[in-house]
């Protein structure tokens, strides 16, 4: 469990987290929403260990972060960020097989196979990372978190941290990748997401951390956070609620095919609770 | 979409028996050729303890064989300083030339044998050299990462612009201890900003051996997180890799390893640049066959650039800096070109 208590990061004469406390729950999937700069992806680089806080702690199962090695941490604690920089000729494999660091093992394993099938990469197994897309990319460093947290899943434990993981996706891997992310929640596994997509948000959460200005504005279950006029007020647009919220996503909702929608269900579409009207 | 290539593996006999090849060839070539067979039996008279007293009995052993097994080692310290800073800098341009930090080393070798005149006794200690040539090295290339690494990610436009900013400042610095040397610093200064390995002998062989083995290991023991490294610093730190330490290794590894070189055989460029990216063409990106193929292909290359030095114009010799910069300074531009195609 990541449990932060009052944490304030202060760079230079920006504070970019204000007392900042909130943790992750195991079987749960957190998501954090908030306009460009609210201080999410400064949780995620808290959370990796690549910042301290300034004041306050971050804490792994009750010890401080920076007194455990980074590779203990990385053997339950795995992170995609939103961006990558490999510019060097490795195959998706490589890749994959580098989430086994933390646990010592090199080379090919039947966890990286599975790895590599649960993100639907074994067809691109040989390919070079460099020559794919930006999706494709994506589901490549998605399947080296998923190698790199097996045996915390098969414990039960386990945090997957995820900055974005919906942009750059087509339609159906966003959804193959919520369907994903319900799973491991429901095998015991903390989730903590950023995300912008507030439908998204809406159908994968249990609980929502909305931040604005480096403060959490409101934490708690899905529909105590995302209220209209909250949302309203934080993102600085009207929204109105569509529908009501759809019952906890389940793996099975994953069509085999192609989803089908028209044109308006893909702003309206069922179980999205959310639409924009306007400009204020 | 591309597929990789299958890769050669390295645990083919054949580098190594090249290496020992082109040693073999590096060994009879220069003024005074020496046959293959005429080669072996010195060796082994040698080996047995009777060195032979003939002209190419002396030249063999007491002039060739240091200067094979310097240069031998001397490329395989330029590989991996290069190797460490690509990896360090993430970029496969990345050269320890480029970013300055051999003319840093180069820099302070000459300015310590410019003022050793006017120094106590022990700043001119033989040691020294190097030792400030090290400092010279890990000062410019410190100063390169600090400008072009911004919030942990690395802007090859600045790391580019900067290591032509330092090495300008170094020749020009360079060119004004010259106006202040006298003949026989002169001579030093000149040697330096050329290369040549014709004034190594068996100590200072021994000498950069036992320094850079200790790095040679290192940077074997690097090897994952070096791959690591590669998709980012933020990436690496979330899979375990201690990343801060580890940039302070190679740092240190790369300016240890390149200094030493420079400090005994003066600047001799691009061997950094051009071996790593071989070896990545015919092994792969990964550390794990990085490392030893980039050193023994470097232990391979000096040696043979040296003997054609010692080849072309003998009986005089041409600088070795001049000729892998020759090589270098193509394939550095064919490289540029490719990546602006890519882009």
């Amino acid at each position: 469990m990541m449990f932060f208590e009052d944490v304030r990061v202060v760079k230079g004469t920006r504070h970019i987290l204000d007392g900042v406390t909130l943790q992750t729950e195991p079987g749960t999937v957190t998501v954090v929403l908030g306009v460009n700069g609210a201080g999410k992806s400064s949780l995620v680089r808290l959370m990796s260990g690549e910042w301290t806080p300034t004041s306050g702690s971050v804490c792994w199962n009750a010890t401080p972060i920076a007194h455990l090695t980074p590779r203990l941490l990385a053997q339950q604690r795995a992170i995609v960020n939103q961006q990558t920089e490999l510019s060097f000729d490795f195959s998706v494999r490589d890749v994959v097989e580098m989430g086994r660091y933390p646990h010592r093992e090199r080379g090919a394993s039947l966890i990286v196979e599975q790895a590599l099938e649960e993100m639907e990469l074994t067809r691109l197994a040989s390919m070079a990372v460099t020559s794919l897309s930006g999706g494709e990319r994506r589901r490549v460093w998605l399947a080296r978190a998923l190698a790199q947290l097996a045996e915390a899943r098969k414990e039960g434990k386990g945090l997957l941290v995820l900055d974005e993981p919906t942009a750059h996706l087509d339609l159906r891997h966003q959804e193959r990748l919520m369907a994903q992310v319900r799973t491991l929640a429901d095998e015991g596994v903390s989730v903590f997401i950023v995300l912008h997509e507030l439908n998204h948000a809406a159908r994968i959460a249990d609980r929502v951390v909305l931040m604005d200005r480096g403060r959490v504005v409101r934490q708690g279950p899905t529909a105590e956070v995302m209220t209209p006029d909250l949302l309203s007020r934080v993102f600085g647009l009207r929204l109105r609620q569509i529908s009501g919220f759809s019952p906890r996503w389940q793996p099975e909702d994953v069509p085999a095919e192609l989803p089908f929608f028209e044109p308006e269900s893909l702003t309206l579409s069922s179980g999205a609770p959310y639409g924009l009207i306007s400009n204020p | 979409m591309r597929a990789i290539e299958p890769r050669f593996p390295l645990w083919t006999w054949g580098l190594p028996l090249l290496l020992v090849v082109s040693w073999g060839m590096s060994l009879s070539l220069g003024a005074f050729k020496i046959p293959p067979l005429e080669m072996v039996r010195i060796l082994w008279e040698a080996f047995r303890g009777q060195p032979g007293d003939d002209v190419a009995s002396s030249v063999l052993l007491s002039l060739r064989l240091s200067r094979v097994g310097f240069g031998a080692l001397a490329g395989a310290g330029l590989a991996l300083g290069g190797v460490c800073m690509q990896a360090l800098f993430r970029n496969p341009l990345a050269d320890p030339g480029l970013m300055g930090l051999s003319s840093g080393a180069a820099l302070a070798a000459a300015a310590l044998t410019i003022s050793a005149g006017s120094l106590p006794e022990v700043m001119v200690h033989p040691l020294a050299i190097p030792a400030t040539a090290f400092l010279g090295g890990l000062f410019t290339t410190g100063l390169v990462y600090r400008v072009s690494n911004r919030g942990g990610r690395i802007r090859v436009e600045s790391m580019l612009l900067m290591g032509i900013a330092v090495n300008a400042l170094c020749g020009a610095l360079i060119g004004v201890l010259l106006l202040v040397a006298d003949d026989a610093q002169l001579r030093n200064i000149t040697f330096w900003s050329f290369g040549s390995l014709g004034r190594v002998g068996g100590t200072a062989m021994a000498g950069l051996g036992v320094a850079l083995l200790p790095a040679f290991v290192l940077v074997w023991m690097l090897r994952h997180p070096m791959n690591l490294l590669l998709s980012g610093e933020a990436d690496a730190a979330s899979l375990g890799v201690h990343v801060e330490r580890t940039k302070a290794l190679l740092v240190g590894c790369s300016c240890w390893m390149v200094s030493l070189v420079v400090a005994w055989s003066g600047l001799i460029g691009f061997v950094g640049l051009v071996i790593p990216h071989i070896t990545r063409l015919i092994f792969g990106p990964s550390h794990r066959t990085l490392v030893p193929a980039s050193l023994m292909l470097g232990a391979m290359f000096l040696p043979l650039a040296d003997g054609l030095c010692r080849t072309v114009i003998a009986p005089a010799e041409l600088p070795i800096g001049m000729v892998t910069a020759l090589m270098g300074t193509p394939f550095f531009i064919y490289l540029l070109i490719r990546r602006g195609v890519r882009a």
